[in-house]
């Protein structure tokens, strides 16, 4: 680098005595053109190095040409050749990180309204992301509120939490309640705060919650990602433990007669998928999520204009406006249940229909089974 | 460095002797001639478009003056290509930003195409490439995370800047069925980045004030353009069908962006949006029509695995290097260091 950089210094040097220009040959020494472009791969700034190199033999030209001919001479050509260079001195800085130093001394002493958003807690601005746009640093900073909700609030009981791998992937899937379902970040607590491995979780979320301002993308970094066969496939084959309500809308839109009812489980897209990438299933039972909004009744027509699945009614909602939109403070337990093996079944019994609905109602009668176990066991909705 | 220098040189194969770019001022038309034009081994190439590129002298360029969309284009050039015997067509000429006078755009992307393809059928070349974005897929809630190639094109794309895209495409796609023995190859970029690009994007990112969607943080992708040299290089010089998406690794999301760049966001309502960046683009005072702006709303985010998998790329710069990069040198242009 030493060498090219003193090209540089005796190109400047000759600019202002032009006659003697000799620059080709002398450069043809110091580099082969040969090697340039093994160099070029060797580090990003070569090519810089080259381009300015290049820009330099062109002013001498350029210079060359003009004392020559002084009068025929079009000084636009020379601008031009003149602009380029700074451009490319500009780049080079850029690349070489040197500007990254002036900006932060020039930046250093910056007051104002810039710097006071910059201040701001990490709950306003977003930071570095997964690939799946997790960011970790906003998650620990909204974490203790979901811990109060997750300890004081909703009191949640973890039991078998031990039937999930340390590590590998691992489907879970678990009856939807609620009409904004607390449950998959709830799980995601438990996971995280009472798993021996703390892993993290991954949940599915339906649709229609991309479609809205804040929710998509506050789902989005707290490890949501949008329910669809392709990113359940892609997050499972990279090793993700991944939540799934198959019940999807019809479950968080249960009546409240029907509650702990496990509707039926999509089409079967989840023993699919356990299939397809040979994941095992923890069947994962929710008791407390079901009761937290009493949906009396639901209107669909009137959410239609507004793009919702459905408008809820309960006895808070919309009566209290936002007040409503509270939860009730039931009493909630998660219960994980036996893993379930998927590996004996082949690409072949993919396409078998029959089988694979079978599979899915033998996995939802146990859901609800795991379910009935506790609520014929648990003494009151709220302690 | 021992090990560096046996990956650097590609081999040229049969089909990238005489290479014909067509688009010699989009952001990497130009890039790419400076490459040929450093490559020891091309001895000459020749470069259509309506007006050579002045920038600087090219010593191995041959110019072939030729406006894509005048009648008859196709056969002067399918005699201009036998002529020349030309091997390889390389086409850039599709627009990098969305414009106002969206009739000749579409005349020149989906017109132009036709003519180029009727042109390298009737000359026999050898191998066509053409250089497409992941926007193509569209932007939508509906997206999966990672779109891959087989993912379709979003036909119902409302902005004409993608629909033309998914035409000249369609065009090249073509070929596969009407020439099979033509290597195609269809490369989508994300969005380019770096201190030589300009597209919209970029454009947009030049302003200290830019606009965003109140509520929605789209997750987005970068490729440095130096990247993206490298993995159209890749295609010239070897044979490699198919179509391939071209991506930095990893996300960012568009707030993370915005503070990184040091600017300033204006968060508008949706609703109110469309129609006001509707009437500053009219005015031409922002880069792009609100007909683009669900591509800083929705997901659009590509899949490079098969890049990587059956051409071999990877990008050094990772989309977030690629976004800082770039970052770092819009902000030394505006300091003036003044000529």
């Amino acid at each position: 680098m030493e060498a090219r950089l003193q090209v540089k210094d005796q190109r400047l040097t000759e600019e202002s005595s032009p006659e003697e220009v000799k620059v080709p040959e002398a450069q043809a020494e110091l580099e082969p053109t040969g090697s340039r472009s093994a160099a070029e791969e060797a580090s990003p700034h070569q090519e810089d190095f080259d381009e300015t190199k290049r820009i330099l033999d062109q002013l001498g030209k350029e210079l060359d040409e003009f004392h020559a001919r002084p009068r025929d001479y079009d000084r636009k050509r020379l601008e031009g050749v003149m602009r380029e260079f700074i451009h490319q001195l500009k780049v080079i800085l850029a690349d070489t990180g040197a500007l990254a130093r002036i900006q932060e001394a020039l930046e250093a002493e910056s007051s104002g309204l810039r710097s006071f958003f910059q201040k701001l807690p990490k709950i306003f601005r977003a930071g570095d992301v997964d690939d799946w746009g997790l960011d970790r640093e906003f998650e620990l900073a909204i974490k203790p509120f979901f811990d109060f909700m997750y300890y004081k609030y909703f009191r949640v009981q973890v039991e078998g939490v031990q039937n999930i791998p340390h590590e590998g992937r691992c489907l879970l899937v678990a009856n939807h309640g609620g009409v904004i379902a607390w449950d998959g970040a709830m799980l995601k607590l438990a996971l995280f705060d009472e798993h021996p491995a703390r892993r993290e979780l991954r949940f599915l979320v339906d649709d229609f919650v991309f479609y809205f301002p804040f929710m998509g993308s506050l789902m989005n970094r707290i490890g949501g990602v949008r329910a669809c066969p392709e990113n359940a496939e892609r997050l499972l084959r990279q090793g993700e433990v991944v939540a799934v309500f198959p019940e999807g809308i019809k479950g968080i839109s249960k009546l409240f007669k029907d509650r702990y009812r496990v509707e039926r489980f999509g089409r079967g897209g989840v023993i699919r998928l356990a299939m397809k990438t040979k994941s095992p299933i923890v069947p994962v039972a929710v008791v407390g999520a079901e009761e937290t909004y009493p949906l009396l009744f639901k209107s669909h027509v009137l959410a239609r204009p507004l793009g919702l699945p459905f408008i809820p009614f309960t006895p808070l909602f919309p009566w209290l406006g936002p007040f409503g939109c509270l939860p009730l403070p039931t009493k909630w337990s998660i219960r994980f249940g036996p893993i379930q093996s998927f590996s004996q079944f082949s690409s072949k019994d993919l396409n078998d229909g029959i089988l694979v609905n079978q599979e899915t109602e033998k996995l939802r009668e146990l859901i609800q089974k795991m379910l009935q176990d506790k609520l014929i066991t648990r003494d009151s909705v709220f302690f | 460095m021992t090990e560096t220098t046996n990956s650097t040189l590609i081999p040229l194969s049969p089909s990238a002797e005489k290479i014909v770019v067509v688009g010699a001022h989009t952001q990497l038309g130009e890039q790419i001639i400076q490459e040929l034009e450093k490559r020891p081994e091309v001895k000459e190439y020749w470069v259509v478009d309506l007006h050579s590129p002045k920038k600087r002298a090219y010593q191995k360029l041959r110019f072939i003056q030729l406006d894509l969309i005048a009648p008859g284009a196709d056969a002067t050039l399918a005699e201009e290509l036998k002529k020349i015997g030309a091997s390889c067509i390389l086409h850039t000429a599709l627009k990098n930003n969305p414009s106002l006078n969206w009739v000749y755009a579409h005349e020149l992307e989906v017109i132009g195409t036709l003519n180029l393809v009727s042109a390298a059928k009737a000359a026999q070349v050898k191998k066509f490439i053409l250089c497409s974005t992941t926007a193509v897929y569209g932007a939508s809630p509906k997206n999966p995370n990672y779109l891959t190639e087989s993912h379709p094109v979003c036909e119902k794309a409302c902005s004409y800047f993608v629909k033309d895209k998914i035409e000249a495409e369609k065009q090249v796609l073509k070929i596969l069925n009407e020439a099979p023995q033509i290597t195609v190859t269809l490369l989508r970029f994300c969005l380019i980045v770096g201190p030589r690009s300009h597209n919209y994007f970029t454009e947009l990112f030049r302003r200290s004030v830019v606009p965003t969607l109140l509520g929605y943080d789209p997750l987005m992708q970068f490729i440095h353009e130096r990247d993206a040299i490298r993995a159209l290089k890749l295609v010239l010089y070897g044979d490699h069908p198919g179509v391939f998406n071209i991506v930095g690794r990893g996300v960012i999301p568009l707030s993370y962006a915005l503070r990184k760049a040091g600017k300033w966001s204006l968060p508008l309502w949706p609703a109110l949006a469309y129609p006001s960046i509707q009437s500053l683009w009219n005015l031409q005072m922002v880069s792009v029509p609100a007909r683009l702006l669900d591509f800083f709303r929705y997901s659009w985010v590509a899949d490079g695995s098969k890049a990587s998998e059956v051409l071999g790329f990877e990008a050094k710069r990772s989309s977030k290097d690629a976004f800082l990069e770039f970052a770092k040198s819009e902000r030394i242009e505006r300091m003036s260091l003044s000529a």
